[in-house]
């Protein structure tokens, strides 16, 4: 095999030279762009670690709560509630003097830990009355509490026109 | 008394305590030591890279790699002697076609007055005018022509021994480790006589050194290979020529130098001498008073080379280094994320399950909040924005009625009526203060004045934690502990 001369001894050096700058400046583009999306990790991590103590130190807080909602939520039964729950605000209803206009039973609202039943109503009478229906409805220890309320003055004050939904909590079953 | 010579295997030697002198002994190589008990030699091996000299080990050059002349010098005012020497070198043709680069050193032997001068003769004249005419490049001869023509006073000289590397040396022979290279006979020491010779072998072959008040003068490898006529006559002529140049003068003594048995006829050849003669065993090296250095061109170059070759490794090296430490700043600065990662996912493996329950807890009382939080339920609610413009005492605000109370899981809306603005503004503020309702975030455009003097005014709250989503709805950000 013949042997390079000096001018091309110094294009092979400079041929390898430029190709070890190559295979560099690849090299360095893939580790920066796996540092980028390291350091993006670490940042997402830390933000859910901060999270995670933040939960941690109210955990005697909430571990309260948890046990209460344990204690009085029931789980959805397998026999519809809704009609029960019409039943009950209704008679509180009358019982408070309010006239019913309208009521309809809502679609079950399942939600990520509870499932609410509900009735929206319509209904007329005075503030007073609604006040007094209300008190009567909540009842916390069976779910039961009124989840909107939109009260107006009707064209004849002080009677008052309102569209409530009364709702009964259940405890969502995990699978 | 001379020291005993102990004679050792290479690598059984004891410890060296001085300079190792790699010697042309008389059947190879040896290397001389100074042990605690003497002299020690190690040898002999066909190659000086057999033996161990070890760093700064003086190299005793053989007489056929130089060639040694004695030469009178005339001593001259404002000329070095070397200067003389050399001129006189180029003139017998001795320090080859470039004399610069040549490799030789001389060592003034003895002075006296110069007879061609002192006799006013032609020949000293006719020398003088030649070594001037060599030296006319020099600048101080130029300047004192009076010492070159100079015919009263009368002049003097120096005998110099001189020695001169011919040629390559043989490649066996160059010692890169070496500190010193000297010649063989100068290392030896002088019999103790004014004039007289050493008969020494070499190499495998005899060599005669001359030496003149103690010092050495001039040695010459013989052509004979044994002790017989031939070698007497060599060395018979060789005294008639240093006789006829006055550089020994009257031979006193020659030593013969050698280990052993004479070899047959060498008693004969002994009587043949025109001297009286003496057989002594060998001397060991030692380093002359004023020790020379004839280096090799060929390894000076080579040490150059591998000084500049070394140069290079070392830039080579430090690129290399600085290449690595890059490499492990980016390996550093690469895993400090991979290690905080790691930390992070461990701690948060530590905590993750259990709070994730308590997020969960959360957020089913979130969900609940109509039922479980008073903040959030609807009576309560009614209560506290009512509470300002019901309650007589004491009377927080007069002149304002509510017409509408909306209320949904994702916002407050209040709607009423004002005396004036003042009134309306103090509820808002009322709303924004009051910690029952402090779990709204609440919002209002400006109260609508109406024909009568009233202002008509809205007020929105949004539980805090809830995002407004774009289409008008809100979203609960459950993340959120």
């Amino acid at each position: 095999m013949r042997t390079l001369t000096r001018h091309e001894k110094k294009l092979t050096l400079f041929l390898a030279f430029a190709v070890l700058a190559g295979i560099h400046l690849l090299g360095l583009k893939f580790l920066l762009s796996w540092d980028q999306a390291n350091r993006r990790e670490v940042v997402r991590k830390r933000d859910e670690l901060e999270e995670a103590r933040g939960w941690m130190e109210q955990k005697a807080e909430w571990e309260e709560k948890s046990a209460w909602l344990e204690k009085n939520l029931k789980t959805v039964p397998t026999e519809n509630p809704a009609p029960g729950l019409q039943k009950k605000s209704q008679s509180a209803a009358t019982a408070a003097g309010l006239k019913i206009e309208e009521q309809t039973l809502q679609a079950p609202r399942p939600g990520v830990a509870c499932t609410v039943v509900s009735n929206r109503m319509r209904l007329t009478g005075s503030l007073g009355q609604f006040i007094q229906w209300a008190g009567q409805l909540y009842q916390p220890e069976i779910g039961v509490a009124l989840t909107s309320l939109n009260l107006k003055l009707s064209s004849e004050p002080p009677k008052m026109v309102g569209e409530a939904e009364v709702g009964q909590f259940f405890r969502t079953s995990k699978e | 008394m001379k020291p005993k010579v102990v004679k050792v295997k290479k690598g059984k030697g004891k410890a060296v305590t001085g300079s190792v002198f790699i010697f042309p002994g008389p059947e190879g190589w040896e290397a001389w030591s100074t042990t605690e008990d003497g002299a020690q030699c190690v040898g002999p091996m066909d190659s000086p890279k057999k033996l161990e000299g070890g760093a700064g080990c003086v190299v005793c050059l053989p007489s056929r790699s130089f060639f040694s002349t004695p030469l009178w010098i005339p001593i001259e005012e404002g000329i070095t002697p070397r200067e003389l020497a050399k001129i006189a070198l180029e003139s017998k043709n001795l320090l080859g076609t470039n004399p610069d680069s040549a490799v030789w050193a001389m060592d003034p032997i003895r002075a006296e007055p110069d007879p061609a001068t002192r006799d006013g003769g032609p020949g000293s004249r006719q020398q003088k005018t030649k070594l001037v005419s060599k030296e006319r490049a020099i600048d101080s001869i130029r300047a004192e022509p009076e010492l070159s023509v100079g015919d009263e006073s009368p002049g003097m000289r120096q005998l110099e021994a001189i020695a001169i590397l011919t040629g390559t040396l043989d490649e066996e022979w160059l010692l890169e480790e070496a500190g010193r290279h000297e010649i063989a006979g100068r290392v030896l020491p002088a019999p103790a006589v004014n004039a007289s010779g050493v008969l020494r072998k070499e190499l495998g072959r005899w060599v005669v050194d001359f030496y003149s008040g103690g010092k050495w003068l001039h040695t010459q490898p013989l052509l004979a290979r044994e002790l017989e006529r031939g070698v007497s006559a060599e060395i018979a002529s060789l005294l008639a020529q240093m006789d006829a140049e006055g550089t020994l003068g009257p031979l006193s003594l020659l030593v013969l130098r050698h280990e052993g048995e004479l070899p047959l006829g060498g008693q004969d050849f002994l009587k043949q001498l025109p001297c009286p003669v003496r057989t002594e065993s060998r001397a060991a090296p030692r380093l002359p008073t004023a020790p020379w250095d004839l280096e090799p061109s060929v390894l000076a170059e080579r040490r150059l080379a591998k000084a500049q070759k070394g140069e290079r490794q070392k830039f080579i090296r430090m690129g290399i280094g600085l290449y690595a430490a890059l490499v492990a700043l980016a390996l550093v600065y690469i895993s400090v994320p991979l290690v905080r990662r790691h930390l992070i996912q461990r701690e948060l493996a530590g905590i993750g399950v259990e709070s994730a329950k308590i997020r969960d807890a959360a957020m089913s009382w979130r969900e609940a909040g109509a039922l479980v939080n008073p903040k959030m339920n609807a009576l309560e609610l009614l209560w506290q924005v009512s509470r300002p413009l019901i309650e007589k005492d004491p009377g927080e605000i007069d002149g304002v009625r509510l017409t509408t109370f909306d209320y949904n899981s994702k916002r407050l809306i209040l709607q009423g009526e004002g005396k004036d603005l003042e009134q309306t503004e103090k509820y808002f503020e009322w709303l924004k203060k009051e910690p029952m309702l402090a779990a709204f975030q609440w919002k209002h455009p400006q109260p609508k004045l109406l024909p009568n003097g009233n202002a008509q005014f809205q007020a929105e709250g949004i539980p805090l934690g809830w995002q407004v989503e774009e289409e008008g709805g809100t979203d609960a950000n459950v993340n959120a502990p």
